[in-house]
C-alpha cells in the first residue's frame, strides 16, 4: 500500500478522524447519481476467470468505460440489493455527459446466485450480459490459492474439495441441517466446486433473458484470441472494432505472483468430477471448450 | 431450518447483518416469533453470516457447551434445540440468566463423567488440542460433530489444524475476523 492510499484508508476509515465515514468523492458521486448511467452490459460470471485482464481490452476501446474507479466490479445484485440503493449503484459509473457510450461492471458472483437473475431482469433488463468461462479445474485451484493466501482456508487443496464434496452430501441426505443463506455459496472459499457447475447456474439465467442478450467465452482463449474476442464484443455492443495492444494477465495470484502446480491425481480426479457439468454446459450453449485435460 | 435472512440494523455509526432464527415459544405473535442473533457476541452467528453451511444442532440434539456464556449465546442456543433439550454448559460465568431451566451450568467435568453428547461447542480458542481431544474422547459420541472456535494468530495454527484433520472431518473452516479478530470457526466431524 503506497502513501497515497494508507493516508485515503486512514481518512475514509478512522472512527475517530472521521466517525460518520464521510467521503466528499463519494457523496458527489451519490448526489449526481440521476445523471450517471446505469450499465449497458453485466460480466456474470465467472469468479478467477480472468475479469481484470479482460475490463483492461475493453478499457482500451474509446467509447467503453468497464469497471468502477476503485474495482471491476459493483457486487450490487448478489450482495448488497438489499442493503443498498439503486442510487448508490449508479453513483459507481459515469455520468451521462461523460464521453463514454458503453457502461459496464463486472461481478463474477452474478452467475451463482439465484436472486441475481430476477433482480437484474427487473433493472436492467435489456443489459448485454457477458461470461467468460474457465475450466472449472483450474477455476477451483485459483479460487483455493485465493483464499489460503488470504488466510480464509487452512486446509490443503485436496481436503477443501473432500470438505465441499462432504457438505454438499451431508446437505443433500439432510436438508434440514443446510442454513438457507442465500449468499453462502457465493462465499469464494466455500464453492470451489459449485462456482464451476457452469450449466445449472446458467439455466437460471436462460430461463429469464433471451439466448440473444447473452455472449460466451472461453479464459483460456483470451490470451491468443484476444483481439477477435475483443471485436466481437464491440461488434455485439454496436460499436466499431479497433486495434488491440496485447495486455499482461492482470490479477494473477491476488498480487503475490503465481502459485504451484497442482497434483496430477487431483487434477484427473477433478477431471472426471467437472465433466458430466461441462457436457451439459455446452449442449446449453451449443459450443465446447477443450477442458478434458 | 428457518434461517433466513440477513438483516441490517442500524447500530450507531456503523451498519452490521445479523441473522435471525425462528423462536418457537413466540409462536403465536409471527412480528415476535424472530429472534435477532448478534454476530458480535455470538461466534457461531458470525459463522452463519460469514457463509457456515451446516448446522448440526437441532432439537434432538445433546449439547455440551465450553466457553464464556454469555445472554445472547444462550438464547442462541436454546432456540437451537427449540427448548427441547438440555445443554450442559462448562463455563466459569457466574451470571444467572432468568427463565432459561434448560440450560445447566456445571463448574467441571465430573459432574458429567460418562456422558457423551452429539454435539460439543467448544467457543473457547485457548485449549490446547490435548485438551480438546481428551474432552471429545470422554464426551463426544461417535460421528458426533465439534464446532470449535480456531485462532488464526496463535503460532501452531498450522500444526493444530494438521492435527484436527488427523481425527475429524474439517467439514468446514468458517473465517469470522469480520466479527471475532483473528478468529475462524470451524466445523468438525468426528471419524469414528
Amino acid at each position: 500500500m503506497n502513501f497515497k492510499s494508507y493516508a485515503r484508508s486512514l481518512l475514509l476509515t478512522h472512527p475517530k478522524l472521521n466517525p460518520y465515514r464521510f467521503s466528499p468523492d463519494y457523496t458527489f458521486r451519490f448526489l449526481t447519481s440521476s445523471f450517471r448511467h446505469l450499465p449497458h452490459f453485466l460480466i456474470i460470471g465467472t469468479s478467477k476467470a480472468g475479469k481484470h485482464s479482460v475490463l483492461s481490452y475493453l478499457n482500451q476501446h474509446p467509447d467503453i468505460k468497464a469497471g468502477t474507479k476503485h474495482n471491476v466490479g459493483v457486487y450490487y445484485f448478489d450482495s448488497t440489493f438489499e442493503y443498498k440503493s439503486l442510487s448508490w449503484y449508479k453513483s459507481h459509473f459515469p455520468s451521462k455527459f461523460s464521453k463514454f457510450k458503453i457502461i459496464g461492471e463486472a461481478s463474477g458472483t452474478y452467475l451463482n446466485h439465484s436472486l441475481a437473475p430476477q433482480r437484474i431482469k427487473k433493472t436492467l433488463p435489456h443489459a448485454k450480459l457477458i461470461n467468460f468461462f474457465r475450466n472449472p479445474v483450474d477455476r477451483a485451484y485459483s479460487a483455493y490459492n485465493h483464499s489460503f493466501k488470504l488466510g480464509w482456508e487452512h486446509s490443503t487443496f485436496d481436503d477443501s474439495i473432500k470438505s465441499e464434496m462432504h457438505r454438499i452430501e451431508i446437505m443433500n441426505d439432510n436438508p434440514k441441517t443446510k442454513i438457507n443463506n442465500i449468499d453462502t455459496v457465493n462465499f469464494l472459499q466455500f464453492s470451489y466446486l459449485r462456482h464451476g457447475h457452469y450449466a445449472s447456474n446458467l439455466k437460471k439465467w436462460l430461463e429469464i433473458f433471451p439466448k440473444n442478450q447473452f455472449k460466451y467465452f472461453s479464459t483460456e482463449d483470451l490470451d491468443e484470441n484476444y483481439d477477435k474476442i475483443m471485436n466481437s464484443l464491440f461488434s455485439f455492443f454496436k460499436l466499431k472494432e479497433i486495434n488491440l495492444k496485447k495486455e499482461e494477465r492482470k490479477n494473477i495470484g491476488i498480487g503475490k505472483g503465481a502459485y504451484p502446480s497442482m497434483k496430477e491425481s487431483t487434477r484427473d480426479m477433478l477431471i472426471d468430477y467437472f465433466k458430466p457439468h461441462n457436457d451439459k454446459l455446452y449442449s446449453l450453449i451449443n459450443e465446447k471448450f477443450d477442458w478434458d485435460k | 431450518m428457518n434461517f433466513n435472512s440477513i438483516i441490517n440494523y442500524k447500530v450507531n455509526r456503523n451498519q452490521f447483518p445479523s441473522t435471525k432464527k425462528f423462536d418457537s415459544n413466540k409462536i403465536n405473535n409471527i412480528m415476535d416469533s424472530f429472534r435477532s442473533w448478534n454476530p458480535f457476541e455470538s461466534s457461531l452467528s458470525a459463522a452463519i453470516i460469514s457463509g457456515l453451511e451446516i448446522i448440526p444442532i437441532n432439537k434432538t440434539s445433546s449439547l455440551l457447551y465450553i466457553g464464556h456464556l454469555n445472554y445472547d449465546v444462550s438464547l442462541n442456543l436454546l432456540d437451537l434445540v427449540e427448548n427441547n433439550q438440555k445443554i450442559f454448559c462448562v463455563t466459569k460465568n457466574r451470571v444467572q440468566f432468568t427463565n432459561q431451566d434448560n440450560l445447566i451450568k456445571i463448574n467441571n467435568f465430573n459432574k458429567i463423567k460418562n456422558q457423551k453428547f452429539t454435539v460439543i461447542y467448544l467457543d473457547y480458542s485457548n485449549y490446547s488440542y490435548e485438551s480438546t481431544i481428551d474432552i471429545t474422547n470422554s464426551h463426544l459420541e461417535k460421528y458426533g460433530y465439534l464446532i470449535i472456535q480456531f485462532s488464526k494468530s496463535s503460532q501452531n495454527s498450522n500444526q493444530l489444524f494438521d492435527n484436527f484433520s488427523k481425527n475429524f472431518e474439517i467439514l468446514q473452516e468458517v473465517n469470522i475476523e469480520s466479527f471475532f479478530r483473528n478468529k475462524s470457526l470451524l466445523l468438525l466431524k468426528a471419524l469414528n
